[in-house]
This record gives structure tokens, C-alpha cells and sequence, in this order.
């Protein structure tokens, strides 16, 4: 009780304003606002993984840039938001090129010039076969992509 | 005595002490700042890795004419990593005890080849099937640690006379 209302003490018959001791919530809110200013981002939507795709760790710093993005998760292969292929179909195959990933990168192509050059960043998951991420470069590079990066989780975040 | 009057002097009278300071306004404050941070707010740090590929990735490549000129080459399987030349394996490091690669044993052998190299800023990391994704990204880190600016991506052949 003495937590939560100082005032009341003098007034022991009733009565007494109740005034909520806040200072711990004032405490807490501060440390709050330190830590997310500390994470404030104004350039948060460049390239954003999905949920389903564990990036692997490296030591890069170089920033992401905003590029035309294949993403390989661990069940499909997904270009401009659409699903052209599954992964453990394209992790068989014997061909290196992914046709229908090979259409949609041609499609997209146009819209990729990065420095007029076609330029793509790879999304994929960690524990994906690099089979397949030779498929998808392979697939890319006959769609006219030069430039490649992988987007990679920064080590120690 | 004289201690006593001079405490009583120095007191401050009961109703400063008791003086409450008005935090709504902060609290306001903290109640507009805080899901607007949380909204703007970054918990996963991303970055990119820039690396090529060989034009003709996956295909037998056509011999220039002359003596090519070759680059040093990571390679990586499931069982070991390399460091090779061309044809050359220059070494080759197995699997630890805890079935990881070796990569620190990496960062001093390519220490030791890279002023041995033509092109001591290119490495090639070259990948067999079967070998996981992050292993390849590992390799790439090192390869920029150890001093190359270009890294460049190709897969490995298991056999290489079959040129796949």
C-alpha cells in the first residue's frame, strides 16, 4: 500500500488521494526508447527476408541495396512474387536451367538494371543444397543477370 | 546543541519533500514515441555479399588460346576443403573432429598462396552438390578476410573430366 499511495500515509482515516507510484514506469519507458532508437531504421525496406528463409550469418558490412530478388526457401524458388519451381523438383533435376525461371527473369529483367547491367540478389536458406543455387545462377545468367549478390544476415545481430 | 539548531536549520520544510513533479506529459510523450519506434524499429541486420559467375556457368568452358592464367581456387566439398590452382590441389584441409570445415586452417593457407598468386585479389569459390548453402557463405567470408576483393561462384565438378 505504501507502493502505491504516499499521500494516503498522513491521512490515515480515508480518503487520501491515490496516486500511483510510477517512477519504475518511467524507468522502464526509458530504457525502451534508448534501445529503440538504438534499432530505428529509416531505410528498413530496401530488402526485407521473408519469414520463411533462414539467412546464413557472414561478416559482410556492405549495406543492401534495392535489387530484383530470387528467393530460395527450403520447399519452392519464388521470382517477383510468384512460386516458379520447387526446390527438391529443381535439387533433382538434371538440367541447369530452371525454365520457368528462366521466362520470369527475362520478364523481369527490364525492371533489375542496376548500372545497365541486369542485376539480381539472391534470398536463399541456409541449409538449401548448393545444387540448387547453381541451378538458379546458372538459370539467371542465360536470363542476361551479371550482376549477383546473396543477402546475408549480419554476424552478431 | 549548536548541531542540533543547524540541523534543523538545514531541513528542508516537509512540504517540499513531499512536492510531486507532473509526468503525464511524458509519459504522453512516451506513449506516441514508443509504437512509433517499435514500427521503424530494425531487429535483423542485413548486408550483401557481391560475387560473379562464370559467364558460361556450368558448361564446359571453351579453352582460350594460349596459357591461361589461373586463380586461386577454394574448393569445397563434403568431406574436405581445398586450396587449388588450375588442376593443382596446392592443399587440402579435411573435416575437423566435430565434422566442421576447417576454415581458420583456410585463412592461413590462403595467407600463404596469395602473394604466390597472379591475380592476388581473385578467388573462385568453387562448390561441389550436396554441400550447404552457408558453408559456401562461410568460404566467401574468408576469401574477403584474407585480403580478395573479388570473389567470384561457380560449382565444382565431382568428376572433372565430365565438365558438369
Amino acid at each position: 500500500m505504501r507502493l502505491l499511495s504516499r499521500r494516503s500515509d498522513g491521512h490515515e482515516g480515508g480518503g487520501g488521494v491515490f496516486r500511483p507510484q510510477i517512477t519504475s514506469l518511467v524507468d522502464v519507458m526509458t530504457i525502451l526508447l534508448v534501445f529503440l532508437i538504438k534499432n530505428f531504421s529509416v531505410d528498413s525496406d530496401v530488402v526485407s527476408p521473408p519469414p520463411n528463409v533462414d539467412l546464413p550469418l557472414s561478416t559482410s558490412q556492405k549495406p543492401a541495396q534495392p535489387r530484383c530478388a530470387v528467393t530460395i526457401t527450403k520447399d519452392e524458388i519464388i521470382a517477383g512474387d510468384r512460386v516458379v519451381a520447387v526446390t527438391a523438383d529443381v535439387e533433382k533435376s538434371d538440367s541447369l536451367v530452371i525454365e520457368p525461371l528462366r521466362a520470369m527473369m527475362a520478364a523481369l529483367l527490364p525492371g533489375c538494371m542496376v548500372d545497365e547491367s541486369g542485376s539480381v540478389v539472391i534470398l536463399c536458406d541456409k541449409d538449401v543444397n548448393f545444387a540448387v543455387v547453381k541451378k538458379v545462377m546458372s538459370t539467371c545468367s542465360k536470363a542476361g543477370v551479371v550482376n549477383y549478390s546473396i543477402l546475408v544476415l549480419k554476424e552478431g545481430d | 546543541m549548536r548541531n542540533l539548531s543547524l540541523y534543523k536549520m538545514t531541513r528542508p520544510p516537509s512540504d517540499l519533500s513531499e512536492a510531486d513533479v507532473d509526468v503525464t506529459p511524458v509519459m504522453n510523450m512516451f506513449v506516441i514515441l514508443i509504437p512509433f519506434l517499435v514500427s521503424m524499429a530494425v531487429f535483423t541486420q542485413v548486408a550483401i555479399i557481391d560475387f560473379s559467375v562464370p559467364p558460361d556457368a556450368g558448361q564446359p568452358a571453351a579453352q582460350p588460346a594460349g596459357k591461361p592464367k589461373l586463380k586461386l581456387t577454394v574448393l569445397l566439398t563434403e568431406s574436405f576443403l581445398g586450396v587449388a590452382e588450375g588442376e593443382n590441389l596446392l592443399d587440402s584441409l579435411p573435416l575437423l573432429a566435430n565434422g566442421e570445415y576447417a576454415f581458420d586452417s583456410l585463412k592461413r593457407a590462403l595467407a600463404v598462396r596469395r602473394p604466390q598468386s597472379e591475380f592476388p585479389d581473385e578467388i573462385v569459390v568453387a562448390v561441389r552438390d550436396g554441400v550447404a548453402f552457408k558453408h559456401a557463405v562461410k568460404a566467401m567470408d574468408v576469401g574477403r578476410e584474407s585480403g580478395f576483393t573479388k570473389i567470384g561462384v561457380s560449382g565444382a565438378a565431382a568428376d572433372p573430366s565430365a565438365g558438369k
